[in-house]
């Protein structure tokens, strides 16, 4: 266990090139703990600090969607990657959830034993660093995918969305093999299929007036029809009718 | 050769009263000498709409019904008093006649103890279209297939039915229209009237034309605007690039050509 963790800790983004005393030392630090597919690690809101190693299995990170059920899947990540190192910097309330997608071993360093080894190791900050750069890489990558597609939509274009789900099935873990934009697009086709519902929807309400039109009872117009054409009024008044036209037409002849 | 034309809805709500008025008003705006008879003796509101109320409007149709009055009594010349709201006031000077209907609650409980001549109103019309020399006599009629319904339509030239887009009304339009076809009416148009802006409208036109079997002068859009101007003008004068408004002046294209 103590060798897997050592391991772990050598080949991770941030504490990788740093000295064996340093690595020791945060191994006495970290507490590991085996987390169930489905449970969270980190809740959006939650005023907390530590930050997370996953050991083995895979995260999603995902903000909950307002009112709903739903969730947007903003990134997936995976062995010997952090999560929650955003709260761990400044101290503000958890910008996103952190959710198991399979059992999970996650290493967590506080606030406090990170901020005292780097300390005595600044360069571990500047690892750090450099993680969040490639995070924020990422997001800037996955936001200009999302104004491209979002022009894409108003203008009323959802071929993009085709392409995507032809590129992969959807649930599947996305790895780190693929490139930023790559696994950006695969995580907002997941949130641009909504827009495709909304229009699916939209085409549906306009279908709507057809059934409407279809629905017209047959046997109740020609009961209604027959209760008019039948009664003695009916009768006199085309009578009427009949000679007010003749009388027009004689008119219009003269 | 004067036209009679009646605008119909088998149900209220339509918007029947307010279409009438600016279809009126469009016509006389084109130059033709038109009246407005609010047949509508059980609930009459299209005065509302040229700014009139129980004291302005004078004598009405159901005391020229009675013989009390002749009915040049009763005409309304809306062309003389527009008022100063924005839409009625480009009416001056134009020959726009309302024969309004008694809003008295005793004269309008009279008329539905008593009933009314149909005849009597049939001989009216002819009266108003010889007296005032008009080209065109609209008739905003009471909703339903009643015996005075019937008679409107049966004397009409041109009625346009007007429905909105809901099963309800396609099934009372459907009646209405084999009705009217049945006491041959020469010229049968549809209206659709209030349409959601969700709907494709050359679509929901073509559907309706092919289910009714009968043309759709137009399809207009149901619009909170019309709610604002809250009955106190003539909206496609007061409104005339509004979407609402171009549809009227389709459906007063399709009337002229009939003239």
């Amino acid at each position: 266990m103590t060798q897997e963790i050592y391991t772990l800790l050598k080949q991770s983004e941030w504490f990788s090139n740093l000295p064996d005393e340093v690595i020791h030392l945060l191994m006495e630090r970290v507490k590991t703990h085996t987390v169930q597919p489905g449970e969270a690690i980190i809740q959006r809101g939650q005023q907390d600090d530590s930050v997370f190693m996953i050991q083995s299995g895979w995260v999603k990170v995902v903000i909950p969607e307002e009112g709903e059920e739903g969730e947007m899947v903003l990134n997936h990540v995976g062995p010997g990657e952090m999560v929650g190192e955003l709260s761990l910097v400044d101290q503000r309330p958890r910008s996103a959830s952190v959710i198991a997608l399979s059992e999970l071993s996650v290493l967590e360093l506080t606030r406090r034993d990170f901020l005292e080894i780097m300390e005595q190791y600044p360069m571990m900050g500047l690892h750090m660093l450099i993680t969040t750069s490639k995070r924020m890489r990422f997001v800037l990558t996955y936001l200009e995918q999302a104004v491209t597609w979002s022009h894409k939509i108003a203008e009323g274009d959802y071929s993009f969305l085709e392409e995507e789900q032809a590129a992969g099935g959807p649930g599947s873990v996305v790895d780190h093999s693929a490139s930023d934009s790559a696994r950006a697009n695969r995580f907002l086709a997941a949130f641009f299929q909504m827009a495709q519902d909304v229009q699916k929807r939209e085409a549906e309400l306009k279908e709507q007036v057809k059934k409407l039109i279809i629905q017209i009872d047959s046997g109740k117009r020609d009961h209604e029809i027959e209760q008019i054409v039948g009664s003695d009024f009916f009768a006199k008044l085309k009578l009427e009718t009949l000679q007010i036209r003749e009388e027009r037409d004689k008119s219009k002849k003269a | 050769m004067s036209k009679i034309v009646s605008i119909h809805s088998f149900r209220g709500g339509t918007g029947k009263s307010n279409t009438t008025a600016n279809l009126a008003a469009q016509v006389a705006l084109a130059g033709k000498r038109v009246g407005i008879v609010d047949t509508d003796i059980q609930s009459p509101g299209i005065h509302v709409l040229f700014g009139l109320d129980g004291v302005s409007m004078g004598h009405t149709l159901n005391e020229y019904l009675r013989g009390e009055v002749p009915i040049e009594e009763v005409a309304f010349n809306i062309g003389d008093h527009t008022g100063d709201v924005s839409g009625r006031v480009k009416l001056a000077g134009q020959a726009l006649y309302l024969f309004p209907s008694s809003i008295k609650g005793s004269e309008i409980s009279r008329v539905l103890k008593d009933g009314y001549d149909a005849n009597k109103l049939n001989e009216g019309l002819q009266d108003m279209i010889k007296t005032l020399n008009l080209d065109y006599l609209f008739i905003d009629t009471h909703p339903g297939l009643n015996e005075e319904t019937l008679l409107s339509i049966s004397i009409s030239d041109i009625l346009i039915l007007i429905m909105r887009p809901d099963n309800q009304d396609f099934q009372g339009t459907a009646v209405t229209v084999d009705i009217a076809k049945l006491l041959l009416v020469d010229h049968l148009h549809l209206l659709v009237n209030k349409a959601l802006s969700r709907y494709d409208f050359g679509h929901l036109k073509a559907e309706i034309e092919g289910v009714f079997d009968t043309p759709v002068a137009a399809v207009l859009p149901l619009t909170e605007d019309m709610v604002e101007n809250a009955s106190g003008d003539i909206f496609s004068l007061a409104f005339p690039d509004h979407p609402w408004s171009k549809g009227i002046r389709q459906v007063v294209d399709t009337i002229l050509k009939i003239g």
